[in-house]
Order: structure tokens, then sequence, then C-alpha cells
């Protein structure tokens, strides 16, 4: 049965589109993406707004180093902006030279909505509007066990700030653009809206016996896998056109496979791991309507846990932590008591380096920056303390990639993406505690990467080609956001693999 | 008839054809021929779609499944799995005594064999033990695992597929092919037993025309053979909502279902009696019971029963003055000299016409016409018709011979009006292909029309083209006019009966081989 549900799976390709794959390959066996009785892939994708806070040019405190090489030994700190990985540093690799290429086809001359609508889904936006699903969502459509289980799942990661009017919530995206599984910001609504089906503690009685009907229901879902062995045989005897008329029908009952669940409708018994956060246990500080940021910390370490605990559960493969406050958020928590320079919302203008009222220095930027690296780490040793049932991390069964919309916010500058990756030991051939300062590299490459490290075969991600193939050669690609010397209509969209 | 070069020699002629779904009719015999009648087809099985180009309903095109077709396959196999373990101890006793993998191996020796059309290779008994074990493994009963495997069985190509393997330029078919070929061109369903038994023996010619005599001469043809003859003519089922109740107040389901059946009788009785192609076309013969007694006009048989009458020959010729036929090709309440010259065209004499135009009913709907146009007024207006003319001069004069039954097909010598109907004409260009004009026919009504017509060689060589478009569910190409013209050839031979023409037709290497070209 796990080899069917396995098959089917993969008939879902990048952009939740079914693939119109020729009847073979569409049946041929397939391990990537395997889901055995092995705990399950995970991805986790931690998002922050304005990339490296600063300026190109301005003095570099995000990168671990100029070159590749190993990071410092855990303990130390990797870089300034980066200094609250030091206890994680063996868990993590630091990527730089990675840019945003396809954003460059938007026309957007502003830059930070096409960026925004591009750094997750690398497909050639709409102006500033997307037009493909984001990295989560096509991994959550992978990586889900049914198509009743929840995916792509975005979490908050802080209580609304000042100015609650401007999100990022074009970041995390669906099927042509279309709103993500964005979570509600109530972090108890949240324990509830993600747990109220798990059960934990004692099994659930046994489900009444199926009848004749119940188990030919059940089988709906994975009729192709069912049937694929017969009709391979079958079909491989005919000729071509014969041939072209049998795919035709795998491809309806493809089609038609996929409107059932895959697996009887069942609620499975939570993993022995699983321990839902109780909504007691989330301090009261009447959170929809937080606006100051004085409790960013408790609630990012709620959100931590809930979202640790809805993989833990099962409730869900595919997880993403939104910093999703772009403008003003205070970073009150990271500065003594009332001094943080950004209470007064200035934290946008301040990474523009155009001025704030307290004209806060590079080392208050790195300051407030800090929040996001110092609980990246807490995500990551949390993932790392949960044992799974064969008695492996969670963390090594877990893929985090930390992004974020820009290279360098300050100009919306597109190049020399911030990237951190971490989790899934086993899919970094040469390592972790690794800084790679390799060739350059697209977000469509990491992120066609990122798909083979859960087991995928992508060579692209999002859109192909080069920039004039992509959007026609008279489109003006707006260079000047760009690496400098790269952005031309020859540009391609990917480069290949990462140095990992 | 294919126009072309091709020369009929020694060598072998086989003809290409498609794989192709079973139309819902091949299902519904298959699925109560496979489990002997116990278990039911599902109404849910997806129908055929779309505008045929031979006329039959088994063309390949026509049978695709659509976007909703392979969930409607699923559903039908469910239906039918559903009722199989009330059926199966009836089905397998085995079931009963032995349940286990050993009845299983019973059943599918039996069932699987049957349904596939051949015996079962290891691979597809596997897989479909597979099934059975992994109803077994989910806690399910024998009987549900069987079930969950005829459930299987139903979906997999080899049961919803007639298709042959590969054949390059060329190769005769084996003997289980031969078979399929064999129950789905008489039958409408799959090999009985008999004929799987006689698989293995079936590329021996005298074995291939023992069964095919068999099977020609048992009541599971008649389903065929109706078949072959409605398509053909355009004969459907008719029903009172076909017509105009206050023009044919008459006509009730009771009246049409007499009328389809006494078509039914009449041409599986033409194949079976020694029927020709002179008696096909103009025999006067018709089965009646109370109802279409009382429609002819003739004594009826006791009630319930069904009886052969010899009507007048002044009036009635063969298959063509069925009321049936009559029916289908006329509209509601007004006949249609279009539909039923187009027939006399383009399927009994095998002509191209070209398509109307697009905007023929609005050009129809401005045509002037005297008050209570006769067939002949509406027939001249369309012919004065540029656009109109070509095809239009050719088909409705052989409509207009059928003017003398009304679109319930009942006989009549004046319209409603009052005038007279002129049932005479001239067939214009009988005969022409490329650099030949051809001739025409003048006639008095469509007896004396039918009887010159079969004087045309044309029409055995059209009934032999669609004998070969019914077995092979194609068009012909120039490839196949050796086994057309062997067709045509057993229907003029003298003393050639249809039953002999349908012979012929499996005695072809058409029928015989196949290629992929």
């Amino acid at each position: 049965m796990s080899q069917r549900i396995d098959r089917r799976r993969f008939l879902i390709g990048s952009g939740g589109s079914l693939l119109a794959l020729p009847m073979l390959e569409a049946l041929a066996p397939r391990t990537a993406f395997a889901q055995t009785a092995a705990p399950p892939k995970r991805l986790v994708v931690v998002f922050h707004p304005h990339g490296r806070v600063v300026g190109p040019g301005s003095k570099e405190n995000w990168s671990p180093g100029s070159t590749t090489g190993p990071l410092p030994p855990v303990g130390t700190a990797p870089s300034g902006a980066l200094a609250a990985l030091a206890p994680i540093s063996n868990e993590i690799v630091t990527l730089s030279n990675i840019d945003n290429i396809v954003r460059h086809t938007s026309g957007d001359p502003d830059g930070h909505a096409s960026a925004s609508a591009t750094c997750m889904t690398c497909v050639v936006p709409n102006g500033g509007n997307a037009k493909g699903p984001s990295i989560d969502y096509v991994a959550g459509l992978r990586l889900r066990s049914s198509p009743a289980q929840k995916m792509a799942i975005v979490i908050p990661g802080q209580a609304a700030p000042f100015d609650n009017s401007v999100t990022e919530n074009d970041v995390f995206l669906g099927p042509n653009g279309t709103p993500g599984n964005y979570q509600s910001i109530d972090p108890v609504q949240l324990i509830r809206d993600l747990f109220a089906s798990v059960q934990v503690g004692a099994p659930p009685p046994p489900p009444p016996t199926p009848t004749l009907q119940d188990r030919l229901v059940a089988r709906r879902g994975s009729i192709l896998d069912a049937v694929a062995k017969g009709f391979s045989s079958f079909r491989a005897g005919l000729n071509s056109a014969d041939q072209a008329r049998l795919d035709q029908h795998a491809q309806f009952i493809r089609d038609t496979e996929l409107r059932y669940p895959a697996v009887p409708p069942t609620t499975p018994p939570a993993p022995l791991s699983c321990a839902p956060p109780a909504t007691s246990s989330v301090p009261n500080y009447n959170w929809p309507n937080f606006r100051k940021g004085e409790h960013d910390d408790v609630f990012a370490q709620t959100q931590i846990e809930t979202l640790v605990q809805a993989l833990a559960c099962d409730v869900t493969r595919t997880a993403s932590l939104n910093f999703w406050a772009q403008f003003d958020p205070g970073f009150v928590t990271e500065f003594a008591p009332a001094t943080s320079p950004y209470i007064a919302g200035n934290w946008h203008a301040s990474v523009h380096g155009d001025g704030s009222p307290n004209d806060p220095s590079p080392a208050s930027l790195t300051t407030g920056f800090g929040f996001y690296s110092k609980y990246f780490t807490k995500l990551i040793q949390r993932l790392a303390a949960i044992r799974e049932s064969d008695g492996s991390r969670m963390l090594d069964n877990t893929l985090v990639v930390w992004v974020s919309d820009l290279g360098y916010g300050s100009g919306h500058y597109c190049y020399n993406y911030p990237v951190v990756l971490a989790g899934m030991k086993g899919a970094f051939p040469k390592g972790q505690g690794r800084h790679v300062v390799g060739q350059v590299n697209s977000l469509g490459d990491l992120y066609a990467q990122v798909l083979r490290m859960l087991g995928g075969s992508d060579t692209t991600f999002g859109s192909t080609g080069t920039l004039s193939t992509a959007v026609g050669a008279s489109t003006n690609l707006l260079p000047q956001m760009g690496r400098p010397g790269l952005i031309n209509k020859d540009t391609p969209l990917h480069f290949g693999p990462l140095d990992l | 008839m294919p126009s072309g070069r091709y020369v009929c020699d020694d060598r072998i002629h086989p003809a290409a054809t498609q794989a192709r779904r079973l139309t819902t009719v091949e299902y519904q015999n298959a699925i109560s021929d496979v489990f002997d009648g116990r278990l039911s087809p599902s109404a849910k099985f997806p129908g055929s779609a779309g505008k045929s180009v031979t006329g039959f309903s088994t063309e390949a095109v026509l049978n695709d499944i659509g976007a909703g077709g392979a969930e409607q396959l699923m559903f039908a196999a469910e239906d039918v799995a559903l009722q199989l373990p009330a059926a199966l101890a009836q089905l397998t006793p085995c079931a009963t005594s032995a349940p286990n993998e050993g009845c299983v191996n019973t059943f599918l020796d039996a069932y699987g064999k049957r349904a596939y059309r051949r015996p079962l290779t290891t691979a597809e008994r596997t897989e479909l033990l597979d099934e059975y074990r992994a109803g077994v493994a989910s806690g399910a009963s024998f009987a549900e695992s069987m079930a969950m495997l005829v459930d299987h069985l139903l979906q997999m190509p080899q049961f919803l597929y007639v298709a042959e393997a590969a054949a390059g330029t060329g190769r005769p078919l084996d003997g289980y092919e031969l078979a399929s070929r064999l129950s789905f061109m008489l039958t409408d369903s799959i090999p009985d037993d008999a004929l799987l038994a006689a698989a293995p023996t079936l590329t021996d010619a005298a074995t291939l025309t023992a069964q095919a005599t068999r099977l020609l001469a048992s009541t599971k043809a008649n389903t065929a053979i109706a078949r072959f003859f409605r398509e053909w003519t355009g004969t459907t089922q008719v029903t009172p909502a076909d017509k105009d109740q206050s023009a044919f107040p008459f006509f009730d389901a009771a009246t049409a279902q007499s009328m389809n059946d006494s078509f039914d009788r009449f041409v599986v009785d033409q194949v079976r009696g020694q029927g020709t192609l002179r008696t096909l076309l103009r025999s006067t013969d018709a089965f009646v019971d109370g109802k279409m007694a009382a429609f002819f006009g003739v004594t009826a048989p006791p009630s319930g029963q069904w009886a052969k009458v010899s009507l007048d020959a002044r009036r009635y010729s063969g298959v063509v003055t069925q009321p049936a036929m009559l029916a289908s090709l006329a509209h509601e309440s007004e006949t249609s000299f279009v539909f039923r010259g187009r027939f006399i065209r383009k399927h009994l004499l095998c002509e191209n016409l070209g398509t109307p135009p697009a905007d023929a009913q609005s050009i129809f709907g401005s045509l002037p016409l005297p008050s209570n146009p006769t067939g002949k007024d509406i027939s001249a207006a369309v012919v004065a018709r540029a656009e109109c003319s070509g095809c239009h001069s050719l088909m409705n004069p052989a409509g207009l011979a059928f003017e003398q039954f009304d679109a319930v097909g009942r006989y009549r010598t004046s319209y409603g009006s009052g005038k007279t109907v002129d049932p005479s004409g001239v067939l214009p260009g009988v005969g022409a292909k490329p650099g030949v004009a051809g001739h025409d026919l003048s006639f008095a009504d469509q007896t004396s029309m039918m009887e010159q017509l079969l004087k045309e060689p044309q029409v055995a060589t059209c009934l032999g083209t669609q004998v070969f478009r019914f077995t092979v569910s194609r068009m012909e190409t120039p490839a196949d006019v050796c086994a057309i013209q062997a067709i045509g050839d057993a229907l003029t031979a003298p003393g050639g009966t249809l039953s002999q023409a349908i012979m012929a037709m499996i005695g072809t290497d058409a029928f015989t081989h196949r290629s992929d070209q």
C-alpha cells in the first residue's frame, strides 16, 4: 500500500497541476519522496523581510566569510547578524551568491512587491503580483500523506507590528499566486485549529467494520496504482497509436483518483512524540490586538512549539515560520527596556538607510536582526530535541530553509540573498557546518535542490529558460537591482546545482 | 468504396485496426456472459460520444473515455463487484467449501479467462491474486476480497479494450485474437467457452468457418445482426417522443416497441433465412404482432405472438420500407426526403456527399414555397439554390420516392392537404466517378427505383463496404479493396446470401491478419 501512495503523490508536479507525463513514466516506480515506515520527510521554511538589512557595500555583518569554508566551531558566532546561531553552527550551512533572477522580468520599478512575489515562487510575475505557488506549497503537495492532511501552513513568527496595514502575506502562495495557507495570528486559536483532530493518549476505539462498499470506495484514490502493472504490460504489446489511446485513458484515471483520498479517511493515532501544546499554556496577552512587540519573544517561542508539534503530530509535513512584519517590528525584546530604536516604528526606514528618528547604527540593525537568528536557533534546537519513532531526531528528517524576500533591503536589491539551511543532515553530501560561496545560483536552483534533498529529481523550479525567453526580449529588465553586470536578456533562470 | 489502384493478388492483404473500448452494448453482453448472467451490468458504464464517420458505434474514437469516463468505469466496476458476494457460491462452489487461493485460481481460470478473452498470463494472474490478498490482509472476507478482485478486473484494459498486439507491416492474428474478432463481430460480446476452447486452432480456416457458422446460427448473433442493419440504415429505437403526438396519436410506446421489434425480426430473418441482396431490398416480408398487423392492415396473429406476413409488392421494398427505418429517417410530423435520399446515395450507393453549408437551416427557412407544399415543391425550391443543388439534386429524388410513407412509415397516397403524393422521379448520375458521368434512373415510385438499383453493381460493393466497416470499425482505404470485393462478390454470386457475405468477410486476409499501417 505504501508504494501506491508514493507513486500517486508524484502525479502532482510543481504548481499543483497534474503532470502530463507519458504513461510509462507516470507508472514507473518512483522512489523519490518515498514515505515508508521510517519517519516522514518534512520541510520548514523560515522567512524574514529585507534580506541582509544593509545595502551592498555597507559593512558586511551577515556573511560568515567571503569564500567557501567551514563555519566556526559550535559556540563561536558565524557572523554578527548570525551570532545567535553559534550553538548550532555544526547543524547549518550558510549560502552566499544566491540571486533572485526571475524578479527582473517583472517591470516593477520599485521591486519590493515583485521580489516578494518571486522569492518563493521563482515564477515570472505579473508586475508585482505572483503567478506561481511557493516552494512550501509545491513540496507540501508531494510530502503530505493524503489530500486530507494539512500542508504548507504558514505560522506568524511575530505578533502584529505597530503598523498592521502592510504585511508580507504575499510571499507564501498557492497555485497561480493564490494566497498561501496563512494561519491565525492568535496563538490560542492556532493551537485549536491545528490540533483539534489529533488523538493522543489511549487509542480511539476501532472503527466499525467496513462494508464491501466502504472497501471499494476506499480504493478509489489509488486506482491507477492498482491497475498500473496491468496497464503497462498490456500497453507494451500495442502499436504506438494504440498506446496513445491507453495513455489517454491512464491520464483520465489519474485525474479521477486525485479527486479521492489516497487512503481511507481514518484518523491515525498520533506518533509517540506528539504532544500538542495546551491553549492554557499560552500567556494571555490579548494577542490578536497586540501591537507593541513587548512579548514577541514569548510569541515566537509559543509559535515555534506549535509548529514543531504540528510536525511531531503529523498534522502537517510542511510548515513555515513567517517573521512577517516588514515595516515596523519593534524588536523591543532585543534591547534593554524602553531602548529599542525601533519602538517608534522606523525599522523599515532604517533598513533603507534613509534616516530615522533615532538614527540607528549598523549595530542596532544587527541587534534587531538577531531576533530572527535567535528564534531560528530555538527552532532548530527544538526539532533536534524531539525523537522520532525510530529514535532519530526530528531535525534529521526535517529540512529547514531560511530565506528572505531581498538580498539587500536597503535598495530592494535582489542578489546575494541571505540563505541558511539546516536539518536533514543526510541530504548534505559535503556535510554541515559550512559556509558556501559558490558560483552564482538562482533561488530556482536553491528550491530545485531543496526538492531533490527531499527526494525529488527536479532540476529546475519555477520558470525556466533565460530572462528573454521567459518574458520576451523587449521587456525592461531593470538590471539596476540585480547583481552588477549579470542581468541581461541571456541571463539564465537556473545555473545548476549548489555546492552542497 | 475507396478509389485508387490496388491489385488483389496472392499476397496477404491485412487490415489495420485500432484498439477500441467496448461499447455499452458489448459491455452489457460481456458482463452477462462472463458471469453466466448472475451479475448485472452497471448503467454507469460510459457510453459513446461524438459523430460516427462509418455510421457504426464501434469506431474507436467514439468510445474513447472522456474526462469523466474513468470515474464512470470505476463506478460501473464497483456496481458489478458489489453483486459478487451474493452470487459467489453459484459462480464458484469452492467459495463455500474451500475459500482459499486455490479457489481464487479456479475463479480466474473460468471468469478471468472470459473477461480477458484468453488465458491469463502469470503476471496478470499474480496481479489479480494480489488484489485478493490485499483484501484479505485488510480484514475483508473471502467474498469481499473476491469482489475487490472483480472490481480490479473490470477496470483493466484487457477487459475494457478490444485490442490486438502490434503487427508492423502485417501478421496473422493468433487464435485468441481471432476469437475476439469473431465474437464481437457476430455477437457483440466476448467469445463463449466453446470459441475459447477452439481458439488454439482457430487459425485453421476450417475451424474458423465452423465457429463462425455456429455463432451466426445462434440467437446470440441477433443483437449484432440487428445492430449492423440499424446502424447502416440509420434506424434508431423509435419512441413516441420522436413523433408529434397530435399528428400520430396512435403511436404509443407499445406500437413503437412493436415497430422496433418488427425491424429487428426482419433483418435477422434476412440473414438466417437465406436472404439475398435482392430480398433485403425487395422482399415484401414483414413481421407483425397485434400492433404491427393493425399498422399494416393485415390479419393479426394470436395475441402475444408474431407472424411473418407478405405485404403488397406494389408498396413495400424490403428493409427500406420497414416502418422503423422510415420513421427514423423522418421528422416529428413530416417526412424527410433529405434523410431518406441521403441513405440511398451515401449508404446504399456509397457516394461521397458534401457537407451542408453552415446556414443550411436558415436557407431552408427562407425558401419561397407555395401554400401546403408537397415534397416535390420543397425539393424544387431547395435545388433552385445554387449552394444547395450539388448534393440535393442527387439526394432529393431518391428521398421523394419514399414520400408515400409518412413520418411514422405508414403508406399514403396523398398529403394531409389533400394533394396527391408523386413518388416518381429521376435519380441522376448513378455510377458516376472521376472520369465517368454516370447515368440517370427514371422511376415511377420507390419499388421501381429499388428494382433498378439492384442492377447496379455499386450496390453490392457498397453493402460489402458496410460489412467491412462494421467489422474493422473504421473507414476503408485503398488497401482494403480486396476484402470489400470479396464480400461484394459473395453477394452477387448466383444464390449468394447475406450470411455468405458475412462468411466471406471472415475469410478475408483483412479479418485473419492485421497490420499497423
